[in-house]
């Protein structure tokens, strides 16, 4: 689950929020990538992955759900 | 009138694509080459957002030389004789010409030497996988969003359909969003629309399911005929986390183990393939032992040969997430999912439900097509058949709607329908009831997710989750209430859901035996082919409710006929 988007590394290029599959993340007034509902993150890392100012904190496990046993 | 009017932000375009995955995509360059002009709709950005982005890049073709029948053959066993034969021939027929068309766009197919390599596809004799070189799915649906710009494809990310729009005469005309990000209410006006959406989940364990396809839906709303309600795609995941390319390890020697550290697979698929055997045997194995109490159920990576770690290494297909991940649960969990057995769960990837439409993509409802996992594509998830039949049933639909549009013109949009859609679509903003979307999806997969509810399948069991499901729907529904548009859309995704999950439910409840590789009722353990060589199929009646009716498969028609003893 998305956990973190460093501030101060953000540009505001907006390209995470751009291609969130989840609507996750938001562009606060135009300035910087915001994590808005970080719940409903996929971790599919896309963003990670897509921010070149490496920005953006990922962690590996995903929101708990219930399970099958 | 004008008042309803001015509401909306009007596109308008001869063909609407709705979903940007390899149907949609396709459909959209299809029409494109027609002489039509073509916009194409995506509730997130189109070419990264649905599950094509996330498949792992195999696609099942037909080379030159090779026995179509075979093929034809290897799938329809591989669907227990549940799958249109028509609908296989056709996408082998033409699976040849797309891989090229991929090769003219710039994703070019692993070979050795001047010859392609392949693999056998898990579950048949015959059926070879080609593989993308130095790419993956999301490479090969980044390009076709390209091409489509490139063709004038006119390209909207960030609008989420809610509803088909109609003309006075009840015909298919267009469809209504909403902007996500902009807040913008669309009213996209077409001569004809593809529905290539996703057809929906219950947000299960793996990142694809998270995708709510509510296209199947909207199709159902506008008066469709839905097929094979009772079928889900249930995977197997680690219970934390993703990982990429779990096919492949048991194929280079890993082995499935439960919490006793026996490997059982040899005790449920002895003579066949074992640890390789078609993934719904896998976790309906795994649910039994579960059931046993001999959880929790790992792949014993812990016993792989280290060259044996190194082929999968080589074998895998990352999209670059893999490396990050694998790091991170190694610096930060303390293991790595490659050298230590970790928990796996089923993961509810898909409904199988989709519109019924025949191999042109037509569908019942003048004006809509269906593509992708929206259209009903069979039923067993072979690797390589949903990136190769999404793709041909965008083709097909994308011809067909364009053919439509030719002979046809814009008719009125009936504004009186589309605003009450639109009122519908809304009314969780003004409720002060006070559900949440999220408490309701978790109370659904509480009722579906247990192994006895849609794995191990029985009587009694399905009608208490549907009693469970039909309490939800009514008291919870009506209360959902929302304060944004993000949690207005899953507002709309959630009714979706309980919507599938009835019609599943109930249809589980028709479908009294068991196939093997996609199909299992503990009360009713064997096929049923003088019965149950059938189709089951959902609309909805003029009160609102679901209607089934069943038919049986037209083998008359086909090339290969079941023994029905």
């Amino acid at each position: 689950m998305i956990r973190r988007i460093d501030e101060l590394a953000c540009t505001g290029c907006g390209v995470c929020a751009m291609i969130c599959p989840g609507d996750v993340i938001e562009m606060d007034e135009g300035k910087k990538a915001r994590i808005k509902y970080a719940k409903d993150c996929w971790t599919c890392f896309s963003c990670e992955l897509a921010c070149v100012f490496k920005a953006v904190d990922v962690h590996p496990f995903r929101k708990p759900k219930p399970m099958a046993w | 009138m004008n008042k309803e009017k001015n509401l909306w932000e009007i596109v308008k375009s001869d063909v609407l694509v709705i979903g940007g995955g390899f149907g949609g995509l396709w459909a959209a360059l299809r029409a494109s080459g027609k002489n039509s002009s073509v916009t194409l709709v995506d509730k997130s950005f189109a070419g990264k957002s649905g599950h094509s982005y996330f498949a792992g890049g195999a696609m099942m073709v037909l080379p030159p030389g090779d026995d179509l029948d075979e093929y034809v053959y290897d799938i329809t066993l591989g669907n227990e004789w549940l799958v249109d034969q028509e609908m296989v021939t056709s996408v082998f027929s033409e699976s040849y010409s797309r891989m090229k068309d991929l090769e003219a766009y710039g994703i070019s197919f692993r070979k050795r030497g001047d010859k392609y390599t392949w693999t056998l596809a898990r579950g048949t004799r015959q059926v070879k996988n080609f593989w993308p070189e130095h790419a993956t799915a999301a490479d090969m649906v980044t390009m076709l969003r390209k091409v489509a710009l490139f063709r004038g494809v006119q390209v909207i990310d960030h609008v989420y359909i809610y509803d088909l729009a109609k003309d006075e005469a009840g015909n298919i005309a267009g469809a209504a969003g909403l902007g996500v990000k902009d807040t913008k209410n669309y009213l996209f006006h077409s001569k004809s629309v593809v529905l290539a959406t996703n057809s929906g989940s219950y947000r299960g364990h793996h990142l694809a399911c998270e995708l709510q396809g509510t296209g199947p839906f909207m199709a159902y709303d506008a008066g469709a005929r839905l097929k094979n309600p009772e079928f889900h795609y249930i995977n197997i995941r680690p219970a934390k986390h993703e990982i990429e390319g779990s096919g492949i390890l048991p194929a280079i020697g890993a082995k499935w183990v439960n919490g006793k550290g026996v490997h059982f697979m040899k005790d449920y698929d002895p003579v066949l393939k074992k640890d390789r055997a078609p993934v719904f045997k896998i976790v309906v194995a795994a649910a039994k032992e579960a059931l046993k109490g001999n959880d929790p159920i790992s792949i014993d990576v812990e016993s792989l040969l280290p060259e044996e770690r190194e082929r999968f290494r080589s074998l895998q297909v990352s999209h670059g997430w893999m490396p990050i991940l694998f790091e991170k649960c190694r610096r930060e969990e303390g293991y790595d999912p490659l050298l230590d057995n970790i928990e796996w769960q089923p993961a509810y990837e898909a409904n199988k439900i989709g519109i019924d439409a025949d191999i042109r993509c037509r569908t019942s409802m003048k004006g809509l097509f269906a593509a992708g996992m929206a259209r009903e594509l069979g039923i067993n998830p072979f690797t390589g058949w949903s990136i190769t039949a999404c793709t041909w049933s965008g083709c097909q639909a994308g011809d067909s709607a364009a053919e439509y549009a030719r002979n046809e013109s814009f008719k009125k949009i009936d504004f009186h329908e589309v605003g009450k859609s639109h009122e519908d679509f809304f009314s969780p903003m003004y409720s002060k009831a006070g559900k949440d979307p999220d408490s309701v999806v978790n109370e659904i997969q509480k009722v579906l997710f247990p192994v006895d509810a849609l794995i191990i399948m029985k009587e009694d069991k399905l009608e208490n989750a549907l009693n469970q499901i039909l309490e939800i729907k009514e008291e919870k529904i009506s209360e959902l209430s929302v304060k944004d548009i993000h949690n207005l859309i899953k507002a709309r995704e959630t009714r979706t859901m309980v919507f599938s999950a009835e019609i599943t439910l109930k249809s589980s409840l028709m479908r009294k035996e068991t196939r093997e590789n996609i199909y299992y009722r503990e009360d009713y353990p064997s096929p049923d082919n003088k019965n149950w060589l059938k189709w089951i199929f959902v609309r909805k009646d003029a009160d609102d409710q679901p209607v089934f009716s069943t038919e049986p498969v037209p083998f008359e028609r086909y090339p290969f006929k079941p023994d029905r003893t």
